[in-house]
C-alpha cells in the first residue's frame, strides 16, 4: 500500500484520488497469532475501495513482515484473494483481518 | 503367558476413551507422497494398526532426503520411495499391515483405487498434484488431511468434501514455479533476463522428459545445459549448477523436527476425522464419549493448523466453504453426472474427442487430473479400465466428466 493510502483523513474520512475513484479510509485490525496475545493486533486505516494486495501491503507495515515472506489474510474463514477488492468481503469498521504464512508447499 | 502382561501391541492406546481400534484395522488411508511428511505419517498409521496403506510417489531417494526422511538410509539412494517404504514399515513396524504400492504420479494411479480408500494423506511436494488430490477427494466425497512444511512452519488442511473449504476454494494464487508451467506463453520468446533462461530450460526439460527433474547428476547436468544453451545464445552469464539448482528445483528447507510435528498433526486429525465420519461403526461407549465432547465442544477437527517452530505457537482456523469454488462449489462440475462410454482399448481418445465434436458442434480437449491428454494416442497408452476423464469445450465452458469402460477384444467377447 502507498504510504498516501494510510494516511487518515479525519476532516472527510473520504477523498478523491485521482487513480481510483472514491478512497474510502477505514479503521480495521491486522491479527499476527503467531506474536503474543499482548501484541499481535495492530490497526491501521485502509483504503476500503482498495484491493487485497494493498491491505496485504499494510499488515506488513504493521508487523513489519518483509516482502520475501508470502502472507495471506484470513477474514471470517475465507483466504482473501489478493486481486480482489477489499469491500468485496462486506468488511466493516475494526474488522480483524487474520495474517497467515501463504504458499506453504513442501512435502 | 503371564496374565499381567498385556495380550495386545496397542494396549495403551485402547485404554482411551474414545478409541475404537477394530475400527482402526478396518481403515485404508492412502499416502501420497513418502516423503519429509509422508514416511512419518506412514511411520505413525502403521504404528497406531491402521488396515491399510496405499502408498503413492513417483520421486526416487536422494541423498539430501536423508536428515529428515527415517524410512530410508544411504544404500536406497536411487530407489522409489513408495517401494522402500513399504518394505521398511513392514519390517520395523507392522508386519501385519496392508500395504499397497504405486511407484507413479497420483495422476496416473487408476480411478478404482479411490473406491476402496476412507481418508487421504496429502504429502506432497507441489501445487498440481495437491490440487488434483482436493478434485479427487471432493468428488469420491473422501476427507482429505492435507500438510505442507516450508523451513520452521507447517501446516495441515483437513477438507470435509462439501463441508468445509476445500484446497482450491477462494482461488489460492499457485507459486511462482507452478506458474511458469502452467502458463508456458509467458517464457515463450526471447528471455528478458538470465532468470528466464532458466525458466525456459526448466520448461523444456519437462516437455522433453514429461516430468520434473530429480537431485540427480544425469539431471541437473541436462538442465545446466539447456539453461546455458539460452545464456549463450542471449548474452547473459553461464549458470553453474548449484546456483541453477537452488533458482528452480524449489526445494524449500526441511527439519525433521517440523515434518514430526506436522506429521503428528496431520495422523491424529485422520484418527479424528475416521472416528467422527465413522461414527456410527464405533463401539457404542466410544460413540457415547465422542458425543459427550462434542455437547462440550471439546472435539473438533479444525480446518487449518499453522505450526511455527520459531515461536512454538499452533494456531488453528476454521475456513468456511467459498460458494463460488469451481470444485467444492455451485460452480463444480464434479457433482454433475458422470457421462459412461463403453469403447475398445486399442482406440485412439480422438475417436470420443471426435464424437463429442460431432454431438454438440464444438470442439473438445481432454483431461485426466490436470494433465492434457494426447489425442493421437490409443486409449491403454493413456488409461486404465474404469479411469474418469474430462472433456473440456474449447469455445466455452462446457466440460463433461466420462468414464472409460474397456470393453473385452472380440474375440473374448465372441466367447462369452
Amino acid at each position: 500500500m502507498a504510504k498516501r493510502d494510510v494516511i487518515w483523513d479525519s476532516e472527510s474520512r473520504s477523498k478523491t484520488s485521482p487513480d481510483s475513484g472514491i478512497e474510502k479510509m477505514m479503521k480495521i485490525r491486522f491479527k499476527d497469532p503467531q506474536l503474543p496475545p499482548e501484541q499481535n493486533l495492530r490497526e491501521k486505516y485502509i483504503n476500503i475501495n482498495g484491493t487485497v494486495f494493498q491491505a496485504i501491503t499494510a499488515a506488513r507495515d504493521a508487523f513489519n513482515i518483509p516482502e520475501v515472506v508470502p502472507i495471506a489474510l484470513l477474514f471470517k474463514g475465507r483466504r482473501m484473494n489478493p486481486s480482489n477488492s477489499l469491500s468485496s468481503y462486506g468488511i466493516e469498521e475494526n474488522a480483524i483481518l487474520m495474517i497467515v504464512p501463504d504458499q506453504i508447499k513442501g512435502g | 503367558m503371564d496374565s499381567d502382561i498385556p495380550s495386545s501391541r496397542f494396549d495403551r492406546q485402547e485404554r482411551l476413551s474414545l478409541w475404537d481400534q477394530k475400527l482402526i484395522e478396518k481403515i485404508t488411508v492412502l499416502v501420497v507422497g513418502v516423503g519429509g511428511t509422508g514416511s512419518e505419517v506412514c511411520k505413525n498409521l502403521s504404528l497406531l494398526g491402521i488396515g491399510k496403506l496405499i502408498l503413492v510417489d513417483v520421486d526416487s531417494i536422494e541423498y539430501s532426503n536423508l536428515n529428515r526422511q527415517m524410512l530410508f538410509s544411504k544404500e536406497d539412494i536411487g530407489q522409489n520411495k513408495a517401494e522402500v517404504a513399504k518394505v521398511r514399515i513392514l519390517h520395523h513396524f507392522n508386519p501385519e499391515l496392508e500395504v499397497e504400492v504405486f511407484p507413479f504420479y497420483v495422476q496416473e494411479i487408476p480411478d478404482k483405487t479411490f473406491e476402496s480408500v476412507d481418508v487421504i494423506a496429502g504429502c506432497v511436494d507441489n501445487y498440481l498434484a495437491r490440487q488434483f488430490l482436493n478434485s479427487i477427494a471432493i468428488e469420491h466425497r473422501i476427507p482429505l488431511i492435507d500438510s505442507a512444511t516450508d523451513g520452521y512452519l507447517g501446516q495441515v488442511q483437513s477438507i470435509i468434501p462439501f463441508q468445509t473449504a476445500c484446497l482450491a476454494c477462494d482461488n489460492p494464487p499457485p507459486p511462482q514455479e507452478t506458474q511458469v508451467l502452467m502458463e508456458p506463453c509467458s517464457i515463450v520468446g526471447v528471455p528478458r533476463s538470465r532468470e528466464h533462461c532458466a525458466w525456459k530450460a526448466l520448461y523444456e526439460f519437462n516437455t522433453l522428459f514429461n516430468r520434473k527433474p530429480n537431485e540427480t547428476e544425469k539431471d541437473l547436468e541436462k538442465l545446466t545445459q539447456l539453461a546455458n544453451e539460452y545464456t549463450e545464445r542471449y548474452n547473459f552469464g553461464k549458470f553453474e549448477r548449484k546456483e541453477l539448482l537452488q533458482l528452480i528445483m524449489f526445494h524449500v528447507p526441511s527439519l525433521i523436527t517440523v515434518n514430526a510435528v506436522t506429521s503428528g498433526i496431520q495422523t491424529q486429525e485422520i484418527i479424528k476425522t475416521i472416528f467422527s465420519i465413522k461414527r456410527r461403526e464405533l463401539r457404542k461407549s466410544e460413540r457415547l464419549a465422542l458425543q459427550q465432547l462434542e455437547t462440550l465442544t471439546r472435539f473438533k477437527i479444525p480446518s487449518l493448523s499453522i505450526y511455527s517452530a520459531l515461536t512454538g505457537t499452533l494456531n488453528t482456523f476454521d475456513l468456511v466453504q467459498d460458494p463460488e469454488c469451481t470444485v467444492c462449489g455451485n460452480m463444480s462440475n464434479l457433482t454433475q453426472k458422470i457421462e459412461k462410454i463403453k469403447i475398445n482399448k486399442k482406440n485412439s481418445l480422438k475417436t470420443i474427442i471426435n464424437g463429442f465434436s460431432e454431438k454438440f458442434n464444438k470442439e473438445f480437449i481432454a483431461f485426466k487430473g490436470n494433465s492434457v491428454l494426447q489425442e493421437d494416442r490409443s486409449l491403454e497408452s493413456l488409461l486404465r479400465d474404469g479411469d474418469r476423464i474430462t472433456l473440456s469445450s474449447k469455445e466455452d465452458e462446457q466440460e463433461f466428466r466420462v468414464r472409460i469402460t474397456f470393453t473385452p477384444p472380440r474375440k473374448q467377447r465372441k466367447k462369452e
